[in-house]
């Protein structure tokens, strides 16, 4: 009998069965006040747009992961013998969690849970004569994926535009994370347009990413919104207004805009066990973001409520 | 997913078999939710080899119930404060749509009630038990199969649940009342929001109980740093984490030096070490609850090191079980 416990050094068991997956870090930078992290993850299973990943630093001092949207997906090299997929995530170091992340080095270790919840429908987002991308601030991060799966979707959206708002020119310069997408879209013969405006001003026009809505939008658009829940609030609000605005005019059901919100929310799991992230939607339920969500569409999520003090319109 | 190092680490709970102490905490881990969410092949490995010795599902009670207000969950120092406020759709929803599925794991199961007097506790017991009878046949065949864990300590509700718990007399009268309905593994969840949890862990036994859970969380208040409001949509919420693990430990030794039936202890178990400590202390059981949500196969590999570790010790999980008791391990 041995008076001490195994330690790591005795040799690790190498019973791992583990829903983890182990990411390695294979590109980090920074971009503006964001990072754009990639992991090469093993055992990573295709992922659909809008779905998200729980993330952890592999030495990490906070006790739960966080979720984070896929932003990019690369598959396996041939003749990989792990079959690994590089993904990418954009992050803003907000937090603890998110600034251990941001901080992860080139072969560093990544915790990787995922993907999970339910995405974008690639086949309601082609319909439609356009469609049009809100994203606010790191609020971008679904989009270059789902622009990609857009560009080899069938049938593809007719025409795309950008929405991009800022808090002010170094956020803006996220803007780049959209640079290979577009010019693929474009390339294929879709139209594809890039609109920036932020907080400050120091970038292009000054104001919020609504405004920018208010002027653009048409009847037949389709929307996918991403950012601050406050922000999606009032996207929603615009889209009402719009409504009623050219109701009188245009006849029924084909001047509704379907929109849909990719939300977050405080989750411990991301799986479904914990019940931590529920959202109060239109119905007056409480939806689990991590599984009904993260993407709901505008009636599921909002209906006809209206948020006239969520976001304040800013003066000139 | 039985760990297979040739120690035997088989454990019963009354009438209920467990190849291994790890189990979950209640309200910790839905199977069948994470199973969807991990998509066709990890899924389906996941539902047919549990990671868990038992499965527990989350609290129902009699009534259907919408839970709290988010945000529901914030993380603190190694642990977080939850308060999601016990949300089901009542037991009747739950027979019909959930229990099938949970009897057709391959693996014994804690059902876990919850409820606000002790006649609701009673009430949903004996609809339960009939519920099973009708699936599982005779008497013996349901008791091998399903133990009942009563929740009479959720911080996280209004009306009264953790009262309960607190109070040697309401614990009394709600397990005497189920325990005239239930004939299997009837544990008792306690707070450990008391001073000393012992009396209630006796008056439970006295009244019936066959086995103790400790504890539920510890009541707590994190702040909204901006605007310095309680930050959780219930006020104040439930601690878990390894924060409250020496909390946790505590009334895992003191309620085991006290009662003669099985403990389930819990309470911030994230490793290999917590698990050996909690049996040291007399559990039987081990329930992981929130360290489990970063990998829903935490509790195999937890029973897989441990049978590493004791075969390394040489030591059998009965000669662990309590041994802190005793003069601790080197005296073995």
């Amino acid at each position: 009998m041995t008076f001490r416990w195994l330690t790591p050094a005795d040799g690790v068991d190498d019973y791992r069965p583990s829903a983890r997956l182990q990411g390695k870090v294979s590109h980090s930078e920074r971009i503006g006040s964001m990072y754009l992290l990639r992991l090469r993850i093993p055992g990573w299973q295709t992922a659909g747009a809008g779905q998200f990943a729980m993330l952890q630093a592999g030495a990490s001092s906070c006790f739960l992961p966080r979720a984070f949207s896929i932003h990019e997906e690369m598959l396996p090299a041939p003749g990989d013998p792990e079959q690994a997929y590089e993904v990418g995530f954009l992050l803003a170091p907000v937090g603890p969690g998110t600034e251990e992340l941001s901080e992860l080095q080139v072969g560093d270790a990544a915790g990787v849970l995922g993907p999970l919840g339910t995405g974008f429908d690639l086949e309601l987002l082609s319909g439609g004569s356009r469609l049009v991308v809100v994203a606010g601030g790191v609020g971008a991060a679904p989009f270059p994926l789902l622009l990609e799966r857009l560009a080899a979707a069938s049938p593809r959206p007719r025409e795309i535009l950008l929405l991009l708002g800022f808090r002010d020119g170094v956020q803006a310069e996220a803007v780049h994370v959209f640079s290979e997408p577009v010019t693929r879209l474009r390339r294929l013969g879709i139209p594809t347009h890039v609109e920036l405006i932020s907080e400050a001003g120091d970038t292009g026009r000054s104001g919020l990413v609504t405004e920018l809505l208010r002027e653009e939008l048409s009847a037949g658009d389709r929307l996918v919104v991403c950012g601050a829940h406050a922000m999606c609030e009032a996207v929603w609000d615009v889209c009402l207004d719009f409504l009623e605005q050219t109701e009188p005019v245009a006849e029924g059901a084909g001047n509704a805009i379907p929109a849909w919100f990719s939300l977050e929310a405080g989750m411990a799991c991301g799986t479904g066990s914990c019940q931590g992230c529920v959202i109060e939607i239109a119905d007056g339920s409480l939806a689990k973001v991590c599984r009904q969500g993260p993407v709901f569409s505008g009636a599921e999520a909002f209906g006809h409520r209206r948020h006239p003090c969520a976001l304040p319109e800013k003066e000139g | 997913m039985a760990p297979s190092l040739d120690v035997d680490l088989t454990v019963r709970l009354g009438p209920l078999f467990l190849a291994h102490p790890l189990i979950n905490a209640s309200g910790t881990l839905d199977l069948f939710e994470t199973a969807d969410s991990l998509g066709a092949g990890r899924g389906e490995q996941l539902l047919h080899h549990p990671p868990v010795a038992a499965y527990v599902p989350k609290t129902v009670t009699l009534g259907l119930r919408r839970g709290n207000s988010p945000p529901r969950v914030v993380e603190t120092p190694a642990g977080m404060l939850n308060s999601i406020g016990l949300p089901n759709a009542g037991l009747e929803a739950f027979i019909d749509r959930d229990l099938d599925r949970i009897l057709a794991l391959p693996r014994p199961v804690i059902f876990n009630l919850g409820g606000f007097a002790p006649e609701e506790f009673a009430l949903g017991a004996e609809r339960l038990r009939l519920a099973l009878e009708q699936r599982l046949g005779s008497p013996q065949t349901v008791w091998e199969k399903a133990g009942l864990e009563l929740n009479v300590s959720c911080p996280n509700v209004r009306s009264g649940c953790m009262q309960i718990g607190a109070s040697a007399d309401e614990t009394e009268a709600t397990v005497r009342g189920v325990a005239a309905v239930w004939e299997g593994l009837l544990a008792v969840k306690l707070t450990p929001n008391v001073t000393d949890a012992v009396p209630v862990a006796q008056a439970a036994v006295e009244a019936g109980a066959t086995a103790i859970s400790l504890v539920n969380t510890f009541k707590g208040l994190v702040l909204d740093r901006l605007t310095l409001n309680p930050y959780l949509g219930g006020t104040t919420g439930g601690l878990s984490g390894p924060a409250i693990k020496p909390l946790a430990l505590r009334f895992c030794w003191e309620v085991a030096a006290a009662v003669e039936v099985p403990i389930i202890g819990m309470g911030g178990v994230a490793s290999v070490e917590d698990v050996i400590d909690y049996l040291a202390v007399g559990a039987s059981a081990v329930a992981v609850g929130a360290s489990a949500f970063r990998d829903p196969w935490l509790y195999a590999r937890l029973a897989r090191g441990l049978g590493s570790q004791l075969a390394h010790r040489g030591l059998s999980l009965d000669e662990l079980t309590g041994c802190a008791h005793r003069g601790g391990a080197l005296g073995l």
